[in-house]
């Protein structure tokens, strides 16, 4: 199958990233528990969770027969990512972020119309929340985050090849899945 | 050695300590250089697997393939890390003899084979999962992970190719020991 060249510079910045982190760099320092900053992480991701679930129940109404199966067990995931996070946010003294409207999600959304739409836009969805957990690992303080972060990132790594396998695209095309394809 | 140490050791790397290999010492000696040496040895354990599998015709080719080019991009990667850390690549540790299990699983047929690439994917899982708690350096958080996540569809599409439910968890740890 053919790499989108996009998907072969996405590797390739990590592969170089990788060679950038030499020991002079300066060691994480451990300022004290910042739980308020981890909340507030936790909320950003909590929230991209809410939208999750919101593109799979609208989504539901549009896939075919055969795709529900899998559509309804990522959603059902995505749900308890978000009751994880909110457990962790109010552990941490923070407010859960709430979720909208159906309605208000749906007007956010582009235009869904057909299996394809939501499929593709599931996609993109779930890239982009790898991408935000990735992105975070380096922000949270609290190594048990990190580890959580890394798991949820890595479970919707596993949506995509679903999705993909759905889509009838290639399911798992990067060795260094960044959310970025 | 501190128990969080042991802990990352026995999450997703216990093999290569199993076998004697200088993963675990180089893991023992503490630090981001012995976390991704014991990586590296296990991905270079996983490409020698998945190279044998398709030599033997244990694996569907396309499957095959495709996991094993992404683990020597992953093998390239934390080559790649240790050279920017001012360590040195440890010899390769990629003969089908230095992979404990291996033998016994080729000579058991094809779901023995796929079963035991499973397994290894899920110890390389744990292990990155481990790791994104005792990692010092954070610039190494988001590669690591991002090697992480490719396993994990490693496991999805394995688990596919064996029957089973691809996304068993909504967090994926990989293969906890």
């Amino acid at each position: 199958m053919r790499t989108s060249r996009r998907t072969l510079l996405a590797g390739a910045g990590v592969a170089v990233a990788l060679g950038a982190c030499g020991e002079d760099d300066a060691p994480r320092r451990e300022a004290g528990a910042r739980s308020a900053g981890d909340a507030r992480l936790l909320n950003r991701a909590l929230a991209l969770e809410h939208t999750a679930v919101a593109a799979y129940d609208l989504g539901a109404q549009l896939v075919r027969a055969r795709e529900l199966g899998p559509w309804r067990a990522i959603a059902e995931q995505e749900r308890e990512h978000a009751r994880r996070l909110s457990q962790l946010v109010r552990e941490r003294g923070g407010r859960p972020a709430q979720a909208r409207l159906p309605e208000e999600y749906e007007r956010s959304f582009p235009r869904l119309r057909t299996p394809g739409d939501a499929l593709r836009f599931a996609a993109d969805l779930e890239n982009r929340i790898v991408r935000s957990y990735l992105e975070s690992l380096a922000k949270l303080r609290d190594p048990a985050l990190r580890r959580l972060a890394a798991a949820i990132a890595t479970s919707e790594a596993e949506h995509l090849v679903l999705l993909g396998e759905l889509r009838g695209v290639d399911p798992a095309p990067d060795a260094f899945v960044t959310g970025t394809t | 050695m501190p128990s969080s140490r042991r802990q990352l050791l026995l999450a997703g790397l216990a093999l290569p300590l199993a076998a004697g290999t200088p993963t675990a010492a180089a893991a023992a000696r503490g630090g981001d250089a012995g976390i991704v040496t014991a990586a590296l040895d296990l991905e270079r354990h996983a490409v020698t697997t998945y190279e044998q599998l398709l030599a033997r015709g244990l694996i569907e080719p396309g499957l095959g393939e495709r996991l094993r080019d992404h683990e020597r991009r992953h093998v390239s990667g934390l080559e790649r890390a240790l050279e920017g850390m001012g360590r040195e690549t440890p010899a390769g540790s990629g003969r089908p003899a230095q992979v404990p299990g291996l033998a016994r699983a080729l000579a058991g047929g094809r779901r023995a084979a796929v079963r035991f690439a499973l397994e290894l994917e899920g110890r390389l899982v744990a292990g990155y999962f481990a790791a994104q708690g005792e990692l010092e350096n954070p610039r190494l958080l988001l590669p690591l992970a991002s090697i992480m996540a490719s396993e994990g569809q490693h496991l999805a599409l394995l688990r596919r190719e064996l029957g089973l439910d691809p996304i068993p968890s909504a967090f994926e740890r990989g293969t906890q020991r």
